[in-house]
């Protein structure tokens, strides 16, 4: 079982991933190197590291989580305002995360930054309120 | 002379039955009479008048002292009645006094405890008028958290109903635009 730092592993991927590799080879590589060394509880903040370097080199990769697909307009909106908060951010990449439990509005993850708009979290905030 | 007379008077009545012999008084058994009584009486006064009337003396003494000192004794009496009336009248007036002082003190200590009670009082009503407004504080508080949690819950029932795509990509505008 080796060592290897995982922001090495991080910084491997991330530049497979800028050198244009497919995603589902890069994903199997990471499934395969993580379930062999036995480290799939890494898995979460090794996807983290890879956006962290991955920004540090202009690649912002956001989630956008909402109850319906995103409009066009909504995608553009989302990616002035990352662009706004990331000043080195050249490319922005949204994926999108359907949850119809949100009800409504958009919860946007990106390295290091979180913007929650969801009416989900707003009534879990009136109940902790009224609790 | 008058003597001379007497006797000539008295030296005829011895055969005769004139002047006072008529009268059926003998002038020498008078006479003898009158000497027996004067011995006796000299007899009496020498070997006992005297300490008769030193008896009787002795005892109008002492009964004129029994009834000085019953005099005396009366008046003493009257004294100690005057000055026990006096003693009386003073404890009368002492104990009326100390009535009236006491009757004061009362009077006094009454108020204060009814001052003290009536402060207690107040400041149980008022503790009883906090307990009631934190009562009905608590109660709003409590009525308040019941109402957002009633609200979230119909909120949450009526968004799930009513937002569509279209909807929800406007409320997702607006919010984005007020972060700009």
């Amino acid at each position: 079982m080796s060592n290897v730092p995982r922001k090495q592993i991080a910084q491997s991927i991330a530049e497979m991933i800028d050198a244009g590799a497919s995603s589902n080879r890069i994903a199997k590589k990471i499934a395969a190197y993580l379930m062999y060394e036995r480290r799939t509880r890494e898995i979460d903040a090794l996807l983290r590291d890879i956006q962290n370097i991955r920004a540090k080199h202009g690649t912002i990769e956001a989630t956008a989580m909402s109850a319906f697909p995103l409009s066009s307009e909504v995608k553009r909106a989302i990616t002035k305002l990352i662009q706004a908060e990331f000043e080195h951010a050249d490319h922005v990449i949204i994926n999108e995360d359907i949850d119809q439990s949100v009800l409504g509005g958009v919860r946007v993850e990106a390295p290091g930054k979180q913007l929650d708009t969801t009416i989900r979290t707003k009534l879990n905030k009136l109940k902790q309120a009224a609790a | 002379m008058e003597l001379t007379h007497t006797l000539s008077l008295f030296a005829n009545t011895g055969g005769e039955s004139s002047g006072i012999a008529a009268l059926g008084i003998d002038p020498l058994a008078i006479l003898a009479q009158a000497a027996t009584f004067l011995v006796l009486f000299l007899i009496i006064k020498k070997f006992a008048l005297d300490k008769i009337f030193q008896t009787l003396e002795q005892r109008r003494e002492k009964i004129n002292d029994g009834v000085e000192l019953g005099l005396e004794m009366e008046l003493e009496k009257q004294k100690l009645e005057e000055d026990i009336k006096a003693r009386l009248h003073k404890t009368r007036q002492e104990a009326d006094k100390i009535v009236a002082a006491a009757h004061a003190e009362s009077g006094v200590i009454i108020k204060e405890a009814e001052a003290k009670a009536a402060q207690k009082v107040d400041a149980m009503l008022a503790d009883a008028h906090n307990r009631i407004d934190e009562d009905i504080k608590r109660a709003r508080q409590d009525l308040e958290k019941d109402v957002l949690a009633l609200v979230a819950d119909a909120t949450e029932v009526i968004i799930e109903e009513k937002l569509d795509a279209k909807r929800d990509a406007s409320l997702i505008g607006r919010a984005l635009g007020r972060l700009r």
